[in-house]
């Protein structure tokens, strides 16, 4: 039987990321994946690395990525395509303005500054080619975004060099507690420590281990026009819209915001719906109504886990030691990535890890299904 | 018009054909065609070139008049997605309206298209397909002012070599992939082919036969094959026995056979098998056309690669099961025509291994502009599937949705990983099938979020 220091379930970016730094600090590491690596929510991501309008659990955490991302090339040894252009949030009506303003309130009130309004003038100097019924914006100016497939294969690419063991197209059927613990693959593997990130599939295994996690999984669904001459310098969102919009450094503009297709059959693949790309297009063309003039020349969708709180698991097992969940972050994990390893570091060590993880833990549900939290 | 009960997506002969049956059933049958008229690749412009020089045969007015008289055709139609339902969303041009349909049935006729053929310097200004070569000639009536260069093999480079010359223009040299007569495989079908389709292996000899008499010159069976040229063709350079000689040569078209359009099939994740004859994937799909999703159903060469006859009786058997399905009497389907000289047509023109000519700085994609040799780096970087080479390369991420670079990726990895095509796998297909204008597929009302 193969053994590990750790075993890693999910070659997707937090399985990667986590086993990177796991082999880095010189432990024997194995991911097993179950499709390929990246497959789903990764490189289906839009990419976007955003600290604005973070749910408040999730900010210092977030915050706490943006240097990590800066460093991401030189330290994984290749290009993920990182690009620190700011975010933006604008207020398109007048009640959304006012939930901007409230939202700042907030954001200050626990002790962060990084996000701020700007009204019409400073808006449309930062971004001239937006809609002029725009009434102002939530910004955070040291954000960005990455490049998904880029920072896969990098991940990728960096964990081998450091060691990883990759098993693709492996399936985990069965988890056995105990020292080591026993993943069940095809082949049996031990392990000491068992990390669970397999996204929208990490209910599934957190049942191998006898927890309950209420997980949804979901298809985001993403557009790309064809390139066209540079015109918003931002990621752009809309307040009370779903909406993600950016541009390509080659010119092309990904646009998605949290719309879904549909999941096939065996809940292995997914596909675009057309409803869904309309309405993703129209909340696209309402900012930057030059865009009706350009071209969508594909879709697509990566299967994501969703949480009924919209946060995700960040937590030990409460049923096996040694199980570490990491896993139902939602469609917005991608900028989370490199600091969940680095929590997931830090609880595999037994350490008590910089931030409060409480909102993430994995009894919440439990206690929910109790009855003891008002849901 | 209302809901359609039967949609036909492809107004070619095996869409046209069972757009009839359909439509003489009884059954409100609507034809979506993305060209600007009927007849599809083979029988394009049928009606308007009816008076003119090379109308298509007579066999396409039988077929096009009575799905005519029973059937609505669509023309200047982008099908868009077609979802499971089933349904199908498509652009008409003219107006640049999308609407999405929900009829009981949907036929995929979209028939075939061209198998790429990959050459040094093939994406230069000046070299185009043969079949575009052609529609140029059928639809619009243009000739090349300058001599054409016809490079490759098949059927339809014989026949475009003469509609050239007859039409006024010149082919200057045939560069012929394989020998001057045929061999052994081919010969060993010959007898069936001429038993079974007299007529098409007339034509076929007739066309061989005018070529060899036309004093064009022709080059066959190269080792190597180059397009250069500064910023457009300008000549091709032909290696033979060690030797190079290099061609004047402008406009110059490529041809390598044709293979099953399979988008519609690969959006709607039918299961696919390599046809080995084809070197191509077709769906795997019964006889009369019914898929694994209830209500979609697939005709003629859309199935495999047949030809114009044997698709025009595909489709009157898929129209006439899709009839009965739908509670309609439908004629009975007449007894399944010999296969005739596809066998023969397949063993003299085998298609060309993909990595015969080209070179690691030949593009692959040409949408995105990857070379054979960015996808090499990263099959040995791990990709171990088309998919892979794609999120790694960007192959197939272009406008043309892998028309053009799909085929050729599959057959590049079964090559260079030494494994069998169906394990490979093909590039995913993702709606939208045809790029279409933001201000086109946009919803009329905005979306809140929830």
């Amino acid at each position: 039987m193969a053994r590990y220091d750790t075993a890693v379930i999910g070659g997707g970016m937090v399985g990667l990321w986590s086993a990177l730094l796991l082999a880095r600090a010189g432990q024997s590491v194995v991911v097993v994946e179950a499709q390929s690596v990246g497959r789903h929510a990764s490189s289906a991501s839009a990419g976007g690395v955003r600290s604005l309008n973070r749910h408040p659990a999730e900010i210092a955490l977030a915050r706490a990525a943006l240097p990590l991302w800066k460093s991401a090339a030189s330290d994984l040894g290749n290009d993920v395509g990182f690009q620190e252009t700011g975010q933006i949030r604008v207020a398109e009506d007048e009640a959304a303005l006012v939930r901007l303003e409230q939202r700042v309130e907030m954001v200050k009130a626990l002790g962060f500054t990084h996000e701020h309004l700007v009204g019409t003038n400073t808006l449309f100097a930062k971004e001239p080619h937006l809609a002029r019924h725009c009434l102002g914006a939530l910004v955070v100016e040291d954000d960005g975004f990455a490049d998904p497939l880029k920072t896969i294969h990098a991940l990728h690419h960096a964990a081998r060099t450091a060691g990883v063991t990759i098993m693709e197209n492996t399936k985990v059927t069965g988890l056995v507690g105990g020292a080591p613990l026993i993943i069940h693959a095809g082949d049996e593997i031990a392990a000491d420590t068992v990390i669970n990130a397999a996204g929208a599939w990490g209910a599934q295994v957190a049942a191998l281990a006898g927890e309950n996690v209420n997980l949804t999984p979901t298809a985001l669904q993403m557009l790309v026009t064809a390139p066209m001459a540079p015109f918003v310098s931002a990621v752009m969102g809309t307040e009370g819209r779903k909406l993600s919009l950016k541009q390509s450094s080659a010119g092309h503009v990904i646009i998605g915001g949290g719309f879904t297709g549909t999941i096939d059959g065996e809940g292995l693949s997914a596909r675009p719906q057309h409803a869904a790309i309309a309405q993703n297009a129209a909340n696209a063309a309402n900012l930057f109504p030059h865009l009706k003039e350009h071209r969508i020349v594909r879709s697509w969708c990566g299967i994501e886990g969703m949480t009924p709180d919209g946060l995700p698991i960040v937590s030990p097992s409460r049923t096996m030691p040694g199980l570490i969940h990491a896993f139902g972050f939602c469609g917005h994990g991608f900028a989370l990535a490199p600091v969940t390893a680095q929590l997931v570091q830090s609880l595999a060590a037994g350490n008590t890890p910089h931030w409060p993880l409480e909102p993430f833990n994995v009894a919440r549900f439990e206690a929910a299904a109790e009855g003891r939290i008002d849901a | 018009m209302s809901d359609p009960d039967v949609v036909v997506i492809g107004a070619g002969p095996s869409g046209l054909a069972a757009a009839s049956v359909t439509g003489a059933a009884g059954l409100k049958t609507l034809v979506l065609d993305d060209q600007p008229a009927p007849g599809g690749q083979v029988w394009r412009a049928a009606e308007a070139r009816r008076q003119r020089a090379f109308p298509p045969p007579r066999l396409a007015y039988e077929i096009l008049e009575p799905a005519r008289a029973n059937a609505t055709i669509a023309n200047t139609c982008d099908v868009i997605d077609l979802a499971e339902g089933p349904s199908v969303t498509a652009l008409h041009r003219r107006t640049g309206t999308v609407r999405e349909y929900t009829p009981s049935a949907i036929i995929i006729a979209t028939g075939a298209m061209e198998r790429p053929l990959l050459i040094p310097g093939w994406t230069l200004p000046g070299v185009m397909s043969v079949g575009a070569l052609q529609t140029a000639m059928k639809q619009s009536s243009l000739v090349p002012a300058t001599p054409v260069a016809l490079v490759g093999q098949g059927p339809l480079l014989l026949l475009v070599a003469r509609e050239l010359r007859k039409l006024g223009g010149a082919v200057g040299i045939v560069i012929s992939l394989g020998e001057r007569l045929p061999g052994r495989a081919a010969l060993r079908h010959l007898p069936r082919a001429v038993l079974c389709d007299p007529g098409l292996m007339a034509q076929g000899a007739g066309l061989a036969a005018e070529l060899a008499a036309s004093g064009v010159a022709v080059v066959r069976n190269p080792d190597g094959l180059a397009i250069e040229g500064n910023r457009q063709a300008e000549r091709i350079v032909v290696t033979k026995n060690g030797r190079s000689d290099a061609y004047p040569a402008q406009l110059i078209a490529l041809h390598d056979g044709v293979i099953p359009n399979t988008q519609l099939t690969r959006l709607m994740n039918l299961d696919h098998t390599w046809r080995g004859e084809d070197e191509a994937f077709a769906p795997r799909i019964a006889a009369d056309g019914t898929t694994e999703h209830e209500g979609i159903f697939v005709a003629g060469d859309a199935q495999g690669i047949n030809g114009a006859a044997l698709a025009v009786h595909s489709g009157r058997t898929v129209g006439a099961h899709v009839a009965q399905t739908l509670g309609r009497p439908a004629p009975s389907s007449t007894p399944a025509r010999q296969k005739g000289a596809r066998a023969f047509i397949s063993a003299l023109y085998p298609p060309t291994p993909v990595t015969r000519f080209a070179a690691d700085d030949t593009v692959l994609c040409r949408c995105e502009g990857v070379t054979v040799g960015a996808a090499r780096r990263a099959m040995k970087a791990g990709a171990t599937g088309p998919n892979r080479v794609k999120t790694a390369t960007r192959c197939g991420m272009g406008p043309c949705q892998s028309r053009l670079c799909g085929n050729a990726l599959t057959r590049l990895l079964a090559h260079e990983l030494g494994r069998p095509p169906d394990e490979i796998g093909a590039l995913r297909i993702r709606p939208p099938l045809k790029p279409i204008l933001l201000g086109d597929i946009a919803a009329p009302q905005l979306a809140a979020s929830s």
